[in-house]
């Protein structure tokens, strides 16, 4: 192994140098999307007030895990790790009653973010203590984690109801405390190990696990604690090495810790150690095993359909959704599909990004296969983390399922967002069935544009798209500004799933031709004059539900984007270097009634 | 737990548990036993130590777009196998060898213009071009910071070297860099990190100073100083240690040991303590995270009024994804340190940027010219001066 592959800089082993070091593992942890998907890691928080600490979150488990530092000597660091439930853990009824009581109070959350300075958190919702044992001379590390399979505490005289005399919450001689923290260790295990296997590209050279019956702890009605024996729990020593094999140094850390213990190493053909040969981070003699699986640099891109009604604001939460990528440093594929024939959101992005346009028509009607082809085509070039398909305003989703569901094979689907136009939603839910579709398909419902309505009308939008799908959560915004991780924490994996069930109980789903509505596409030859082009749009018949485009108007230096929906309509400036062919393009019902307004311009 | 049990427990603490405060549980029966009771952790006091003070601090953006199409620099580090892939190793410019993305190497790629740095960067970057994977989309950062000290002295700064030989020289001339470094005028080049963006151009800069004193931070990979060497330096190379190092009264730089995609290591941002307002912080990207940056002044920098008076550059909010999406996010996170003045560019994002603007924090509009995208930015040719 090379140390200096986590780690570059000079180490002297004081607890600021442990700090730098588990602050790289986690920055370099966090860069690395495979690692993320293939351990379930969902992020962490650094907090640098008062003492530093991490707080980190995995797939598998609501609460949030906290690691601090606790010391450091002569080479060898002890991090102490914490399990803090989320108040609706299931969890919570295996902590201590303290420790759920705490987890109930307002600011629980928000101290758990910077627990080090809270001693009350400090002290309690501990499961393991990490020991790094670095030697930078010998390119050598010791991972070692002391846990227990349950952590106990006895009520010898119980626990009275503050509410009910004579009833217990817990009756005397039971337990107060029951937590696995084994188990609540094992997703964090699996990413730290995973993390520095594939940093340092170096499976770990041993691992061995140790075990010795622990004692639980019975508190009396006074207080007074005293330990208790108890066959269950069992102390746990899960050790590691990289680089040379170092069976002594594994036992130099042990032997303080396992004293009067009768500690026995448990044989690799045991259970639970061959559970382990099936971890991604260990590869014993068998070149068969899984290290090979965290040398992979190719996953699945998640696809995320962004549906909504025209002029909802998909292409708004487009940008959103590429800056906060970009910034992350992850990369963003899109698929646009549009319904006038011309890549107009294309232009619309300030950002020329890795796009894909499907101009021929709409996804939901003509294009099957092509979606599969447009998103090989973006692929052809680097696999984004992440592939966004921005359906026409006019599409049906559930239209779309069948599709999505066959690329399996290309994508892991995460779900689909439906925006919606608040301050439209009452008008087009009863003009259009797409626009029911589109919400009842949704496992996210964006209900954008709130500032434009009073709380009553909010109110009656919210019953409305609560009646249409009750699974959908509902994140309400102005100019679709969300952080993306939030929407996707809205998504459950298995909602698609549902509303592909939904589809099954339909007999014909609705398209946009059957709701009559079609597109027109004008270029402009000439510049328009200001005043009376919005004299124009303020006169359109309600039948024009949508008009976009880019207009040159007279004595401007720029180009003007045109965003009209249903009667309101605004003009954004172009940046100067941005020049293309001047166009309108009209969405609505019967256009066909309307080609002497259309050839006004 | 039997079942009634189990039920009493989820009754209590979703009942009025939170009403009865920690002093009744003991009434009850109920005591906490922690194996963590002992816990003890050292306190870190806020040191602030006084560096002294300046009187203004003017920055020039030279240029803030290290690359014109981020589509393309994605899909590139994509395709060269994600963030963590040795920047060396892309086949970028200037260190293209021909056989395409992700299979260069710094020794290949600089036998083909070595014999050309740094005076003949023009043919240089013609080979390049030959060789390197789309060398039409480097740009690069650097910025010119001038301090005034409080006797009226004026002293300049380089930040950075870019990227692209051919936009770089385009951008010094532009902004009379070439003259300032001829004349002797530019008391150091100070390197934030060793990211292509920042570094790469480093042969434009000693084209018109060879023998410029240069600083980088600790971390420098070892392509990266033998690049300094092949570029032709010949001045001194000062090498800045972890946490802070002075470099003139009121003015010094600080090194924080991050990690940076591409393979890098370390970043150094600058601070000024401008007399009678409070600190101005410069940063080149900030890869460790506004708040780290921030709150690191916060311990250990003294400075006028305890004031976060102004800051430039590109700012990034934190090199961790944060568990809880409802705190990631750079228009929070600036908040709390209510800066007088906000120039920011580069990697900030322009929908961040525009939405300080709607946040009403104080950001300095630039003139998007220059290839720079946005008014919400201080663009490339734009000035600030600070105090």
């Amino acid at each position: 192994m090379n140390l200096s592959q986590l780690y570059p800089a000079s180490f002297d082993g004081s607890m600021n140098s442990f700090k730098s070091f588990m602050r790289a593992i986690l920055t370099k942890s966090s860069y690395d999307s495979t690692l993320k998907k293939i351990t379930g890691f969902k992020g962490v928080f650094l907090n640098q007030q008062g003492n530093e600490c991490w707080t980190l979150k995995f797939e598998s488990f609501p609460g949030i895990f906290g690691l601090i530092l606790g010391e450091a000597k002569e080479g060898v660091g002890k991090f102490y790790l914490y399990y803090f439930p989320s108040p609706e853990d299931s969890m919570i009824e295996r902590h201590s009653l303290i420790e759920g009581a705490m987890a109930q109070e307002g600011d629980y959350i928000k101290k758990v973010r910077s627990f080090p300075n809270f001693p009350m958190f400090l002290s309690h919702f501990y499961i393991s203590t990490l020991t790094l044992s670095i030697d930078f001379l010998e390119n050598s590390l010791i991972v070692l984690y002391e846990t227990a399979t349950r952590d106990r505490i006895y009520a010898k005289d119980g626990v009275k109801s503050p509410f009910k005399q004579d009833e217990f919450i817990i009756k005397p001689d039971e337990l107060d405390k029951d937590l696995p923290s084994f188990r609540i260790l094992l997703p964090f295990m699996n990413f730290f190990n995973s993390a520095i296997t594939r940093l340092s590209n170096t499976p770990p050279s041993s691992f061995q696990i140790y075990k010795a019956n622990k004692k639980s702890i019975m508190y009396d009605k006074f207080g007074n604690m005293e330990e208790k024996k108890d066959l269950i729990p069992l102390n746990l020593w899960l050790a590691l090495s990289y680089g040379k094999e170092n069976e002594n140094g594994i036992e130099t850390l042990l032997k303080p810790l396992t004293k009067g213990k009768n500690a026995q190493k448990i044989h690799e053909k045991m259970s639970l150690s061959s559970f382990f040969q099936k971890a991604p981070w260990l590869c014993t003699k068998h070149e068969t095993f899984n290290y090979p699986l965290l040398k992979k640099d190719y996953l699945k891109p998640r696809l995320v359909v962004i549906a909504g009604f025209l002029g909802s604001g998909k292409t708004t939460l487009l940008q959103q959704y590429i800056e906060h990528e970009t910034k992350k440093n992850r990369f963003i594929g899109i698929v646009q599909n549009e319904i006038g024939k011309v890549g107009l959101d294309g232009k619309l992005l300030d950002y020329n990004y890795s796009m894909v346009e499907m101009d021929e028509g709409c996804v939901c009607c003509s294009l099957s296969g092509q979606l599969r082809s447009g998103i090989n085509t973006l692929m052809k070039k680097a696999v984004p983390d992440t592939i966004l398909l921005e359906t026409t305003g006019v599409a049906n989703p559930f239209n779309l399922l069948q599709e999505l569901n066959e690329l399996d094979d290309l994508v892991d689907l995460e779900g689909i967002i439906t925006v919606v136009d608040a301050s439209n939603a009452m008008y087009a839910s009863k003009e259009f069935t797409v626009f029911n579709n589109q919400i009842r398909a949704a496992d996210v419902l964006l209900l954008n544009k709130i500032d434009l309505l009073d709380n009553e009308e909010l109110e009656e939008v919210e019953l409305f798209l609560k009646e249409n799908n009750r699974c959908a959560k509902v994140l309400k915004t102005v100019g679709c500004d969300i952080n993306p991780n939030l929407l996707l924490q809205s998504i459950g994996d298995t909602t698609a799933q549902m509303a592909s069930l939904l589809l099954e109980d339909e007999d014909s789903p609705t398209n946009h031709i059957q709701d009559g509505i079609s597109s027109v596409k004008i270029n402009m030859q000439k510049p328009l004059k200001r005043s009376e082009f919005k004299e124009y749009l303020s006169m359109l018949p309600p039948n024009i539900y949508r008009v976009k485009g880019i207009v040159q108007f007279e004595n401007e230096p720029t180009q003007s984007i045109v965003q009209y929906v249903h009667g309101e309509y605004e003009f954004l400036n172009q940046y100067e270097e941005q020049n293309s062919e001047a166009f309108l393009v009209y969405i609505g019902k019967k256009l066909e009634d309307l080609k002497p307004i259309l050839n006004k311009l | 737990m039997q079942a009634e049990q189990k039920n009493n427990r989820r009754d209590f603490l979703k009942g009025a548990v939170t009403g009865l405060g920690f002093g009744t549980l003991a009434t009850m029966g109920m005591f906490s036993y922690s194996p963590m009771r002992s816990i003890f952790l050292p306190q870190t006091p806020r040191e602030m130590s006084d560096f002294g003070a300046v009187k203004s601090v003017k920055v020039t953006n030279i240029s803030e777009t290290s690359w014109f199409d981020n589509a393309t620099l994605m899909g590139d580090m994509k395709g060269a196998g994600g963030l963590l892939v040795n920047q060396y190793l892309y086949n970028w410019p200037p260190f293209g060898d021909g056989t395409g993305l992700a299979k260069g190497s710094y020794e290949r790629g600089i036998a083909k213009i070595k014999h050309l740095l740094p005076n003949r960067l023009e043919e240089a970057w013609d080979i390049v071009k030959e060789n390197s994977v789309n060398p039409q989309n480097a740009g690069g950062f650097a910025a010119l910071v001038e301090i005034e000290h409080l006797d009226g002295q004026k002293k300049k700064y380089l930040l950075d070297s870019g990227w692209s030989y051919e936009w770089m020289d385009e951008a010094f001339k532009r902004e009379g860099i070439d003259k300032m470094l001829q004349n002797g005028e530019i008391e150091a080049l100070i390197i934030s990190h060793e990211h292509f963006d920042h570094f790469w151009g480093l042969p434009v800069t000693l084209k018109y100073a060879p023998n410029i004193k240069m600083i980088i931070p600790d971390g420098f990979y070892k392509e990266g100083l033998q690049y300094i060497k092949d570029s032709g330096h010949t001045g001194e190379l000062i090498v800045h240690k972890k946490g802070r190092n002075d470099i003139e009264p009121g003015f010094c730089a600080y090194t924080f040991d991050v990690p940076i995609i591409c393979r890098v290591f370390g970043e150094l941002s600058l601070f000024a303590n401008v007399e009678g307002k409070g600190l101005v912080s410069i940063t080149g990207c900030c890869h460790q995270g506004i708040i780290q940056f921030i709150s690191t002044a916060k311990d250990e920098l003294k400075y006028d009024n305890d004031k976060m008076y102004g800051i430039y550059g590109g700012l990034h909010i934190s090199p961790f994804d944060d568990w809880d999406p409802k705190y990631d996010d750079l228009v929070i996170s600036m908040e709390k340190w209510d800066f007088s003045v906000i120039a920011c560019n580069h990697c900030t994002g322009v929908l961040t940027a525009e939405k300080f603007l709607r946040a009403g924090y104080p950001v300095v509009e630039g003139t998007a010219r220059h290839r720079s995208k946005s008014h919400a930015y201080l663009g490339n040719g734009d000035q600030i001066t600070f105090g």
